[in-house]
């Protein structure tokens, strides 16, 4: 079972829910926000391993070439350039399909690693924790995030945290989930956002549902757009100073008495979701 | 000669596009003759890289110059592995660059502005 949890934007509490609601049940962790990664803060996870990620770039051998244009043709990620006198290549627009080495009939493309980042490998309490870094100032995130997923067992019990936004990122990391859980806020950005996540969840066809956190009387920013769209509302979680608190010191909420039957509460809406 | 320009609509009295890789259309201008050609600008939808694919565009063209607003690194990168020239846009239309280019006018485009690369 796979639940992956996704926000707009704007931090709204995604990984402070995620992570609590992993821990409460011995979930495993895989951090697929791999530009920014921090579920670790909260779960405290050993790490045992590490594995670098990365891609396979072309290299074309100029001497081989005959500009026959067959790779610029065939590469959908117009990573290669025929300038008449050359093949240019832009590594970070590559993807590494090996597209172009397949279809180059003059044996003048070898490939090379390049490396995005890397991936942790460990644990925490008695559950896997996977987490996906993306290096500083590297554009290219999807092959990172295709290999924490490679981590993932579809027969066991894992909470996926999604990066924030729309893009192919969240594509990627949407693959293969069971259940999405859209962590919002009651504000307007909130709901912009909230509006974007919903339209990619339905386009993909994930069954999901709404956590409102930092719940207060503005609510109704987003009940009123839930009600007249039909969304399903999990549930809600308030905003306070205590929680605020916890969360600067890196704590998990559920140690707190409150928040924890709340936690403990949601995470049983949730469950009884993804099951059904 | 060639001169490709970013265009806001396929017609002959249109306003340049500012942007190279995103501009609505292109215009093909032909010195000798003095007529438009327009083409849809299929790299303008691509999530990323659309300054190399239009530089692509550009190069399968034919084309001897660029005007446009901007060239970002990479399509900079490619232009300046060719032989096109490229200029900074002078003039709200077309025909005005393409005058002001004729007389000299336009400023030629050495560095690369921004990217529009995205992640
Ligand atoms: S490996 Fe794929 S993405 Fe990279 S240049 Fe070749 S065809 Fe394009
Ligand atoms: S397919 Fe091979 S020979 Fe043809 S342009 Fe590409 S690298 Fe050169």
């Amino acid at each position: 079972m796979n639940i992956v949890f996704l926000s707009g934007k704007g931090g709204t509490g995604k990984t402070t829910v995620s992570t609590n609601i992993a821990y409460l049940n011995g979930f495993n962790y895989y951090d697929c926000d791999v530009e920014e990664p921090n579920g670790h803060i909260f779960l405290k996870p050993v790490i045992n391993e590490i594995i670098d990620s990365g891609v396979l770039n072309p290299v074309i051998n100029e001497d081989k070439c005959t500009l026959c244009n067959a790779c610029v043709r065939n590469c959908q990620f117009g990573a290669l350039v025929n300038t008449g006198k050359k093949i240019m290549v832009f590594n970070e627009l590559c993807h590494g399909c090996g597209t172009c080495s397949l279809s180059c009939k003059y044996d003048a493309i070898t490939e090379v690693k390049r490396t995005l980042g890397k991936v942790e490998v460990g644990t925490y309490e008695k559950a896997k924790f996977v987490r996906g870094i993306l290096n500083v100032k590297e554009p290219l995130a999807v092959p990172v995030i295709k290999d924490v997923k490679k981590l993932i067992n579809n027969e066991e019990n894992n909470i996926i945290d999604s990066p924030p936004g729309t893009s192919c990122t969240v594509v990627e990391t949407l693959e293969d989930m069971d259940f999405a859980v859209l962590v919002t806020e009651p504000t307007r950005f909130g709901l912009s956002d909230l509006k974007m996540a919903v339209y990619v969840v339905r386009e993909m066809k994930i069954p999901f549902g709404i956590v409102i956190n930092r719940s207060s009387k503005d609510d109704h920013i987003i009940t009123d757009y839930l009600e007249s769209e039909n969304i399903d509302l999990i549930g809600k979680i308030p905003y306070s100073m205590r929680a605020a608190r916890l969360y600067s010191e890196g704590k998990m909420m559920i140690e707190d008495e409150e928040f924890y039957e709340r936690f403990k509460k949601l995470s049983e809406d949730i469950i009884k979701r993804v099951d059904k | 000669m060639k001169i490709l320009l970013g265009s806001k609509t396929n017609t002959v009295g249109s306003e340049v596009d500012n942007r190279f890789g995103r501009a609505e259309y292109y215009a093909i201008y032909d010195t000798e003759t003095k007529e438009y050609t327009f083409t849809d600008n299929s790299a303008k939808d691509g999530a990323h890289g659309a300054g190399p694919k239009a530089a692509q565009i550009a190069i399968d063209l034919g084309v001897d110059v660029i005007i446009t607003g901007n060239l970002g690194p990479r399509a900079l990168a490619v232009v300046e592995n060719t032989d096109i020239k490229s200029f900074r846009i002078n003039g709200e239309t077309l025909q005005e660059n393409v005058d002001n280019y004729l007389n000299d006018k336009l400023e030629p485009i050495n560095a690369a502005g921004p990217s529009h690369a995205g992640n």
